[in-house]
Formats: structure tokens, C-alpha cells, sequence
């Protein structure tokens, strides 16, 4: 009697478990349709900092989620609109602008943080959804961002590197961006902290080139007159490594100068496959673009998304190129 | 200083309405506001209209002063670097330095003046060229930016300064308010003052304006500060329109000050020019750069086209100053005098 009274309760009891399982079509709340497939074709834009060649591998990854949606029966028109150069009211006006546009993404590489916030924040205010991507405004009401967020320790991996490279001593210089993009600023502070553990090293020409090939090319030839035993460089952007690179290989110096820099530019390839330049730090942009369109497409469907997502970056070597 | 009634044509409106200076610039603007709006409603929207007009008021205040230097004879090429300078300064006054805001800005305006003045005795009185004072000292103003600010944007500004920048006034934006009341101010001196008198005077002839008696480097002096004044204005208008002191406020700015009054008609080689015609440049750059967007047309165009426009501006008032015989139609008579 005891067990035949236990076994019905466990059968009872697992009834009540199942039940939902079986009901599943009577349940009002159908989760599933949270979810619609966007009706109308979904405008995405992105405003990069300014026009450069490092945008064109974010916009192939973009265009490559718009294929994959394409095939899946979504329209999705994606669009670039980056101010020709790199300053601050120019990049305003083009949030601006492209809010009256009512687009249903709006993403924004942010070229100074403190004053892009304000013009993120009006177009948040005017309905449009906003997301960040290369670089963060984390202070802002930007709904998401999809790019990378470890850019000192990126130049701190490049000073190791470089330390290691000219055993631990000599002299190296610089090549420092742009003076107010946050993510130049952070990879030449994680540079410094790198050399400052090597007392036989010394930094003696920390200069801006503003991401500008012909002015990284003019700085290293007066660093390589200025220093004749300069042993290693610096750059902290896509073109600064290239033009320390032509320099150093026109000055005969290959070799003797050691090279480091951001970002994989096929020029910079170039140089890391010759031996001119030891070491490249890339960021993975293209998932940059492909992730965007991906949750923009999502966030339009009912789907959820991810506030940040870390695209990561990966060092670039002649070894890692065979 | 309009051309005297001749004939028939000014007895109808529409040759009213071509008498007008501006009529071809008015008339550019409505024409391409119009395709804009059938292209893309969204040009209309009050949200569209407002970040139009808060886009043009920066500009126009650096293009107001900047047309006074230009009636002159002369040229400002310093202007954005003492804009971004003059914020910089203010915007550290109101965060570090406690200052009232208010006062702050007021501070930063004076002290626009006084850069300006800088150049305006190094021009007047030292009889240097002006291209290459200003252009030294925008060097140096620009330079300062970066020293006092290594690059860094000065934030924390005080939340009752943002009224400047972003607040409203029965619906109009404070900066575009700001604008009307400087080219109102600046209109009417222009016109009916005997300073205004003089700065036309000295831009169509500095020799006969000296031998009259004007206080020709008075004059000059005075037209360098108030486009300092101008800048420095436009730029504390930003500060507070972004809560930040950026290093490279007004970095961008010279060109589209200098490119708003050569379409608004006023000549480079002085005496001839409307504050009015100005805001209407100003307004042209600020639509065309908002409807090359709307109408999701590839954004270099916009370059394109404005430098088009400055070279038709540039060969009206050629063919004006040359006095000749035949005229360009009316409509594409930019600010004829």
C-alpha cells in the first residue's frame, strides 16, 4: 500500500512537471513571437572617424552580413558616411544629419568621446537606435559597442615585443597619432609602461603624425638623423608603422631599426613579410562591421543583443605569415 | 546702395524681387530645399530644421566676423584657432577654475577680442600683410591649444551653461538666437553707423579713405578684434552645445567662414559685401551638407559642390568689379552692389 501510495505521487508529481510540455499550444505566452521578421528594407549607417583606408575591411564585413540576410529573405541597405577629415565638428554633423535621417542603426566611430556624447545622446533622444563601434563612448546613452577595448594592453604586448627584440636596450622613439583619439593615447601610454620596465631603454621622440602616412615618413627621417642608434619604433596607428617603415628601409636601416605598429594595412603585410617591420597588432575589424549589421539586424527583430562585445586583436609576425 | 530704378522691369515684382542683392543666392537655396523635400520629407521635419539652423549659427557668427575683415581688404585666417583657443580657456575657467560660467564665456569673448586686436595692430600698424599674420598667429593660437590641453578634452562643463548651446527659445535653438542678434547687431552698424561707412570706405580705397581722415588703423584694429570676438563666441556656443572643451573646436572652421561670405557675394579685394549675403552662404553650405545626407548622396559631392559655387560667386563679382559691359542674369548675380 506505502509504495503504490509513493508511486502515485511520483507519478503525480511528474505529471505536473510534464504538463507545461504538453500544453504547449494552449500557452497565451508564445516566446517565439517576441520575434518578427522585419518588414520593411532596414537602413544601417555607420560614421567612421574619417575617411581611411582601415574603415574599407569593417565595411566588407558589414557587407557580408548584409549578404547572409539577403539570402535569408532581409533587406538590409548599409551605408558609410565618414567626414573627410578627421575633426570633431565635421563628425557632429554628420550624427546629426544622418539622425534627421531616421535610420534603423546608427553606428558611430567616436572620434573624442567627451564631445561625441552629446550628439549620441540627442540622436538616442530623437529615437534612433545608436551603437558605437572602433571606439567607445561609454558615458553615453549608445545602446551597444562592438569593437575592441584593449588598446593599452595592445601597446604594451608591442613594447614587450619590441624590448625583446633589441635585448632589452637602446634607444626608441614614437610615432603617437593623434594627440585627442583616446585609442592612440592609450597604446602609447601601454608602450611606455612596457619600456619603463626595461632600464636599459630609453624613449627619446614621442611625436603626433595624426595617423597621416607623409608625416610618419617626415618624423622617422628626422628621428633617424636626430638618433643614430636608434634601435626601435613605434607606431601607434594604422599609418604610422608604414611610414616609419619606408623611412627606415630608404636610410638603409632595415634590421638595425626595429619596427612595431598597429593595425594589418597589406602595405604594413608588406613590410612584416620583408623583415622591415617586426610586428603588427591587428584588430579584428571586419567582425567589427559583420557583428553591427548582425545586431542591428537583430535588435530590429525582437532579438536581444549584446551591450559590448570584444572583437579582440591578434599579433601579426613573419613567422605567423609563412 | 542698390543700382537705381531703370525701367520698366523694376515696376514688377519679380524685378522687384531680382533687385534684391541676394536674390540669386535666396533663390539657390529655395530651389534646393524644395528638391530636397520632395526627395526626402524628413528635410522638413522641425527636428531636420533645427539641427540645420544650430549647423549654420556656428558658422555664421566666425563667418559674421570674418566678412567685417573681408569688407576691410583684408583676411582672417586665424579665426578657428583663436575659437578653439578661446574655449579652451573658457571651458577651463568654468570647470577648474570655478568660474561662473556666464562670466567664463564672457571672459573667453574678451579675450577673443584681444587676440584679434593682436593681429589687427600687427596688420594695421606694422603694415603687415594680413594672409600672413593671421596665418602666423592662428599657427601659434593653434599650437597653445595643444600645449594647455595635451590633447585632452576639458569636460565636467556646468550643467546651466549647456542653455547657450542647446536650449530653446519659444522653439527657436539659443545659438541660432544668438546668430540673428549678431547679424542683426552687425547689419545695422554695417549700414548706418560711421564705423560701418568706414569699413566700406577703407575696403574699396585705403589711400582715399586716409587722405579723407579716417582713423584707418583704428578702424582695422577694431575690425581684427571683433572677428576674434566673433570666434571666440562661436566657440564657447560649442562648448556648451557639447559639454566639452575640445582641442580641435574650430579647427574646421576657416574655410566655411571665408567660403560662406564669397557665395554670400562679399568680394575679397574689399568694399563690397552684405552681412546678410553671409548668412545666406553660411545657410546654402549648412542645407546642401544636411541634403547630401537625406538624399544619400556620396558625401564628397558636397566638396564639389561648394567649391563650384565659389567659383561662380568668385567670377560674378569679377565681371562686377570689372565694370564691363555685359551682366550676368539676374538670378546669378550673388550680392551685386
Amino acid at each position: 500500500m506505502k509504495t503504490s501510495l509513493t508511486t502515485t505521487a511520483l507519478v503525480t508529481a511528474l505529471a505536473c512537471l510534464a504538463a507545461p510540455a504538453f500544453a504547449a499550444d494552449a500557452v497565451v505566452y508564445d516566446q517565439a513571437k517576441l520575434i518578427t521578421k522585419p518588414t520593411k528594407p532596414l537602413e544601417i549607417v555607420f560614421i567612421p572617424k574619417v575617411v581611411h583606408p582601415w574603415y574599407d575591411v569593417v565595411e566588407q564585413g558589414a557587407k557580408k552580413a548584409v549578404a547572409e540576410f539577403a539570402a535569408a529573405g532581409i533587406k538590409v541597405n548599409v551605408r558609410f558616411d565618414a567626414p573627410a577629415t578627421a575633426d570633431i565638428n565635421e563628425h557632429i554633423k554628420k550624427i546629426e544629419n544622418n539622425t534627421s535621417v531616421k535610420p534603423d542603426g546608427l553606428a558611430v566611430a567616436c572620434l573624442d568621446p567627451a564631445t561625441d556624447t552629446q550628439a549620441i545622446d540627442d540622436a538616442f533622444a530623437a529615437g534612433v537606435k545608436v551603437s558605437t563601434f572602433d571606439t567607445d563612448c561609454p558615458a553615453s546613452k549608445r545602446i551597444m559597442y562592438v569593437g575592441h577595448n584593449k588598446d593599452a594592453a595592445d601597446g604594451y604586448e608591442l613594447g614587450q615585443y619590441l624590448a625583446k627584440a633589441v635585448g632589452g636596450k637602446g634607444k626608441v622613439g614614437i610615432l603617437a597619432g593623434s594627440l585627442s583619439a583616446p585609442n592612440h593615447k592609450a597604446r602609447v601610454e601601454g608602450f611606455k609602461k612596457a619600456i619603463a620596465e626595461n632600464p636599459g631603454m630609453s624613449i627619446v621622440f614621442d611625436r603626433p603624425d595624426n595617423d597621416n602616412l607623409q608625416a610618419a615618413v617626415d618624423l622617422t627621417e628626422n628621428a633617424l638623423q636626430a638618433n643614430a642608434d636608434l634601435v626601435g619604433i613605434f607606431g601607434c596607428n594604422a599609418s604610422a608603422p608604414i611610414g616609419a617603415a619606408r623611412a627606415v628601409e630608404t636610410a638603409g636601416k632595415k634590421g638595425k631599426v626595429h619596427i612595431v605598429g598597429m593595425d594589418d594595412l597589406p602595405e604594413a603585410i608588406g613590410y612584416v613579410k620583408a623583415g622591415v617591420i617586426d610586428a603588427q597588432k591587428a584588430q579584428r575589424q571586419w567582425e567589427i562591421g559583420y557583428w553591427t549589421v548582425t545586431y542591428f539586424v537583430a535588435m530590429n527583430s525582437g532579438h536581444t543583443f549584446p551591450k559590448e562585445h570584444a572583437t579582440g586583436s591578434q599579433l601579426i609576425t613573419a613567422d605567423k605569415l609563412k | 546702395m542698390t543700382r537705381p530704378d531703370n525701367g520698366a522691369s523694376a515696376t514688377s515684382l519679380l524685378g522687384r524681387i531680382f533687385r534684391i542683392k541676394e536674390s540669386g543666392i535666396i533663390l539657390a537655396i529655395l530651389l534646393m530645399g524644395a528638391f530636397i523635400a520632395v526627395s526626402n520629407p524628413n528635410f522638413l521635419t522641425p527636428y531636420n530644421i533645427q539641427v540645420v539652423a544650430r549647423q549654420v549659427s556656428f558658422i555664421a557668427v566666425v563667418a559674421a566676423g570674418q566678412t567685417l575683415v573681408l569688407l576691410l581688404g583684408g583676411i582672417d585666417l586665424s579665426v578657428g584657432a583663436i575659437a578653439g583657443l578661446s574655449a579652451i580657456l573658457g571651458a577651463m575657467m568654468m570647470t577648474g577654475g570655478g568660474l561662473d560660467p556666464f562670466l567664463a564665456m564672457a571672459i573667453a569673448v574678451l579675450f577673443g577680442f584681444a587676440c584679434g586686436l593682436v593681429n589687427g595692430v600687427m596688420i594695421a600698424r606694422l603694415k603687415l600683410n594680413a594672409f600672413i599674420v593671421t596665418l602666423a598667429t592662428g599657427e601659434v593660437f593653434a599650437g597653445a591649444i595643444l600645449v594647455i590641453t595635451k590633447g585632452y578634452a576639458i569636460t565636467g562643463v556646468p550643467k546651466v551653461f549647456q542653455v547657450v548651446g542647446q536650449g530653446n527659445l519659444w522653439g527657436l535653438p539659443i545659438p541660432v538666437a544668438i546668430m540673428f542678434v549678431i547679424y542683426l547687431g552687425l547689419g545695422w552698424v554695417t549700414r548706418n553707423t560711421p564705423f560701418g561707412r568706414n569699413v566700406f570706405a577703407i575696403g574699396g580705397n585705403r589711400d582715399a579713405a586716409r587722405f579723407s581722415g579716417l582713423r584707418v588703423e583704428r578702424v582695422e584694429a577694431l575690425v581684427y578684434g571683433l572677428s576674434g570676438a566673433a570666434a571666440a563666441l562661436a566657440g564657447m556656443m560649442f562648448v556648451s552645445r557639447m559639454n566639452a572643451g575640445q582641442p580641435t573646436i574650430g579647427a574646421s572652421w576657416l574655410m566655411p567662414s571665408i567660403t560662406a561670405a564669397i557665395i554670400g557675394g562679399t568680394s575679397l579685394s574689399g568694399g563690397v559685401g552684405t552681412m546678410f549675403g553671409t548668412l545666406l552662404g553660411a545657410t546654402f553650405m549648412a542645407v546642401l551638407g544636411n541634403g547630401i545626407v537625406l538624399m544619400n548622396v556620396s558625401s564628397y559631392w558636397e566638396r564639389v559642390i561648394i567649391g563650384f559655387f565659389v567659383i561662380v560667386a568668385v567670377i560674378v563679382d569679377l565681371v562686377r568689379r570689372s565694370g564691363g559691359g555685359w551682366r550676368l542674369p539676374p538670378w546669378l548675380s550673388f550680392g551685386r552692389r
